[in-house]
């Protein structure tokens, strides 16, 4: 029996591999291209980190723009005669009803804008009611409606303070009648104000107004302006601009820089649909034609959000895991080379630290620093390394007994050569594998964290900070919950598998 | 054995001070430190404040606030009046008495709020240790007899898939279909919020099953690989060998002579689930609105409520150091084989 024989005999069923003559790793290599498990899942890691990486230029190439900052369409700017200005900061959101009232104060006029997103009605069957104190009266109300399934008269949305709107109520289909009684706490008060038969349709908005009042020359009155939120292109939002000051001169209502109404007079509505194009911003989420994932609540796309989420994300995972690697790297070869006291006093900073749930430390600490991303990497890698340490710890214990690193020290070669030379490249499986392991176990920390709000902080996007809200998009809009959440789990089982692969690769006789 | 578990004891005591001091050492480098929760009060002006620092001593070195928090500070005169010079003796015990202080913003005693938490978040955790190891256990077993039929080859992956997903992810997915879409489980919180108080577990079951399974997954699926590696294991052994060779039947070879020795080892498992379940009560009771420590952790956090994150900190610590030399010592009892050491 010659000495090949021996070698194959020793590995049952794989006597077709050639053992002599290869190293460790070409023979790794070698399994793992016949592995088609891992290298699938390593072909979808290598798509996801390019893609995340080219984020700019395939968002580009698709003309799905992605605006970092803000989901901010364009600034509304509504005047007469440059005399009103509506808040400049505004933020026009997609989908979304955008009411504008202009109304009296004494001799100030004043302007507010009122948001209705299409979601805030929870339920497709339902319509919403809404209604805006713009009465020349200084006393609060609250709204009471009867009619519909309404089984008697209810109160449903209380102390609405002059200059405001109430909260949105959300009402099954049907005819209502509204009354409003001052806030006084007196329920058998009697209401200053009714109107019967408003009408509320499912998806519909019914804004009402209520407007004139005792210094206004004008009797109280209310009066309703219908919208029909379900219909706003999902891409555009809907400017519904109310007079509502007796006193106001003549207005134009500009927006953008383009005059959409002039001369309104007091109970006029203009209803402007925002065009895509509109903007005064120049770079707008709204501009993109092409949705492949949808968008957000505030417009924004998601598939280009996922793109530079995957971008934060990822690359924080990278990061992380390369300083724990060599963080525990490092202390791993020292401690399982020297031993003794070093070894007991770094057993007991990792026995010490990890007897802490990682997530309570990671948010004690995140709570404490407030950290940026630079910081976040850091705080990740430096309570990541205890796994990487032990498992090099041990393969350097067992190492430093094998014959060539005895006789390496036999000749006298130094203490660095043995460790760089002969230890450093025969933990390369036990590394890469525990790589691998690691860089999935911090993407799901980071989106944990980022989730949880203590990563990283919207706007720029994350894969976990972008699930942060979806509790309010359960009604509608249900692909911002799923599909961030399935990219992190594809993404973190792609490296399981691939650590599986790798481990496989190294040591067949682990396989079961 | 009693000597060995004195021993564990005693090894595990600079651990506890190991925690106790990082933490001590973390929350002092907070910007503002411990009083930013005293800061949260506008009423205050910047006087008051440094009165209020001073009278706590907050201001003393660091080593010497520690040393109150864990004796106490009854050896310790605070200035009150702020002349420089001690004047008022400390009536606090320390941490070691089982006085974990006061927390600020409720205004409480921190262990009389945590024992009010306590209770839910070891109902949540016992349950889902028990649906982890009811679930994973069986799994594991009819796995390992039916190797690699399709029943194995399934948990296989779907226990690798289940370690993949983030924990919240699942929770919000169960919630957005059992809550929100089919509306038959409610969307979060222990007990019904018309009701005065907690009425029994079995009345309210359809609150706790969510979480349950969102804080036992990563168990099934920790259990039943861990459990079919482990069945695999025996099933090589002398005496199943001879079990087969005497005529048993099928069944009672596998699931007498097999599953009851494959069981054992599953009592090492104890500890670190133990240190799972508790760390992943943090993020579960966050998205069931679950009362109990997690929650009160993150309610803790935010109102920099330092006091209760410390006591937090030193219950996570022995509570992890309690389960692995539980599980230990039941390793032990269990398994003759195993001498204490």
């Amino acid at each position: 029996m010659t000495a090949r024989d021996m070698v194959v005999n020793l590995k049952e069923g794989q006597a077709d591999e050639e053992y002599l003559g290869h190293s460790l790793l070409s023979l790794a290599v070698r399994r793992l291209r016949r592995d088609r498990l891992t290298l699938g899942a390593l072909a979808v890691i290598v798509l996801i980190t390019l893609s995340a990486i080219f984020a700019p230029q395939i968002s580009r190439a698709l003309n799905v723009s992605f605006d970092r900052t803000s989901g901010t369409n364009a600034f509304i700017l509504i005047g007469g005669q440059d005399r009103l200005t509506f808040d400049p900061d505004y933020r026009f959101r997609a989908r979304t009803l955008a009411t504008a009232v202009v109304h009296d104060m004494g001799k100030d006029i004043k302007s507010k804008i009122v948001d209705t997103n299409y979601r805030d009605i929870r339920s497709e069957e339902n319509g919403g009611l809404r209604v805006f104190h713009a009465g020349m009266s200084t006393n609060a109300f609250d709204i009471y409606v009867k009619g519909g399934s309404e089984t008697g008269e209810r109160a449903l949305a209380r102390n609405i303070p002059f200059g405001q709107a109430g909260d949105l109520i959300e009402l099954p289909p049907g005819t209502y009648d509204v009354s409003l009684r001052f806030s006084t706490g007196d329920r058998a008060a009697e209401p200053f104000l009714s109107l019967n038969g408003v009408e509320v349709k499912a998806g519909w908005l019914a804004m009402g107004v209520v407007a004139g009042g005792e210094k206004s020359g004008k009797p109280l009155e209310m009066k309703f302006y219908p919208q029909n939120l379900a219909a706003i292109d999902p891409a555009n939002a809907r400017l519904q601009f109310i007079q509502a000051s007796a006193d106001a001169p003549l207005l134009n209502v500009t927006f953008g820089g383009e005059v959409i109404a002039e001369n309104v007079v007091y109970e006029q509505e203009v209803v402007y649909e925002a065009p895509r194009q509109t903007s005064t911003l120049g770079t707008s989420a709204m501009d993109a034609p092409r949705r492949v994932l949808g968008t957000d609540d505030l417009g924004r796309d998601q598939f280009a959000r996922l793109l530079f989420g995957g971008q934060v994300s990822l690359g924080i995972a990278f990061s992380a895991a390369l300083i724990a690697a060599t963080i525990g790297i490092t202390i791993g070869i020292l401690t399982g080379f020297y031993g003794g006291l070093l070894d007991d006093g770094v057993n007991w900073v990792i026995t010490t630290i990890s007897s802490l749930p990682t997530l309570l430390l990671l948010l004690i600490i995140i709570a404490v620093t407030k950290p940026g991303p630079p910081v976040l990497i850091a705080v990740l890698g430096l309570l990541g390394w205890f796994g990487v340490a032990r498992l090099v710890r041990g393969e350097t214990f067992s190492i430093r007994a094998r014959e060539y690193v005895v006789s390496a020290r036999s000749i006298g070669a130094p203490v660095s050569r043995i460790m760089l030379v002969h230890i450093l490249p025969n933990l390369l499986s036990v590394v890469m594998i525990a790589l691998a392991l690691n860089i999935g176990g911090l993407i799901l920390t980071e989106s944990a964290l980022s989730y949880l709000g203590f990563g990283i902080n919207p706007p720029t996007p994350s894969w976990g900070n972008m699930l942060s809200n979806s509790q309010t998009f359960f009604t509608k809009g249900v692909h911002l919950v799923v599909v961030p959440g399935l990219l992190i789990t594809i993404t973190v089982l792609c490296l399981y598998v691939i650590g599986d692969g790798l481990r496989d690769a190294f040591d067949p006789t682990l396989k079961n | 054995m009693i000597k060995y578990i004195a021993r564990r004891l005693v090894q595990a005591i600079p651990t506890v001070f190991g925690v106790t001091i990082f933490t001590f050492l973390i929350i002092s480098l907070a910007p503002g430190g411990p009083t930013a929760a005293l800061l949260l009060d506008p009423n205050l002006s910047s006087r008051d404040r440094e009165n209020a620092r001073r009278a706590l001593g907050l201001d003393d070195p660091l080593p010497v606030q520690y040393l109150r928090w864990l004796i106490g500070d009854f050896w310790w005169q605070y200035d009150t009046d702020g002349d420089g010079t001690g004047d008022k003796w400390g009536e606090r015990k320390g941490v070691l008495l089982g006085e974990f202080g006061y927390s600020i913003p409720n205004r409480r005693p921190v262990l009389q709020l945590f024992g009010e938490r306590l209770g839910a978040t070891l109902e949540l955790g016992v349950a889902s240790l028990l649906f982890g190891l009811l679930l994973g256990v069986p799994i594991g077993i009819i796995a390992a007899t039916a190797r690699g039929s399709l029943f194995d080859n399934i948990t296989r992956i779907l226990a690798v898939v289940v370690n993949s997903v983030p924990i919240f992810w699942l929770g919000l997915i169960l919630i957005l279909i059992f809550g929100s879409r089919l509306g038959v489980l409610p969307m979060g919180s222990r007990c019904p919020t018309a009701l005065q108080g907690c009425p029994p577990l079995f009345q309210r079951l359809e609150y706790i099953l969510l979480p349950m399974i969102v804080l036992g997954a990563g168990g099934v699926a920790g259990y039943s690989r861990y459990l079919r590696a482990s069945m695999l294991d025996v099933i090589g052994q002398d005496y199943i060998r001879t079990a087969k060779s005497k005529g048993l039947r099928q069944r009672r070879v596998w699931f007498t002579h097999g599953a009851r020795n494959a069981l054992i080892p599953l009592a090492t498992f104890l500890g670190p689930a133990i240190t799972n379940i508790w760390a992943g009560a943090f993020i579960t009771e966050q998205i069931f609105s679950w009362p109990g420590i997690g929650f009160l952790t993150f309610q803790s956090i935010n109102a920099q409520d330092f006091a209760m994150l410390m006591a937090v900190s030193v219950f996570s610590a022995i509570a992890t150091i309690f389960g692995f030399l539980l599980s230990d010592i039941l390793y032990a009892l269990i398994d003759p084989r195993i001498r204490f050491s």
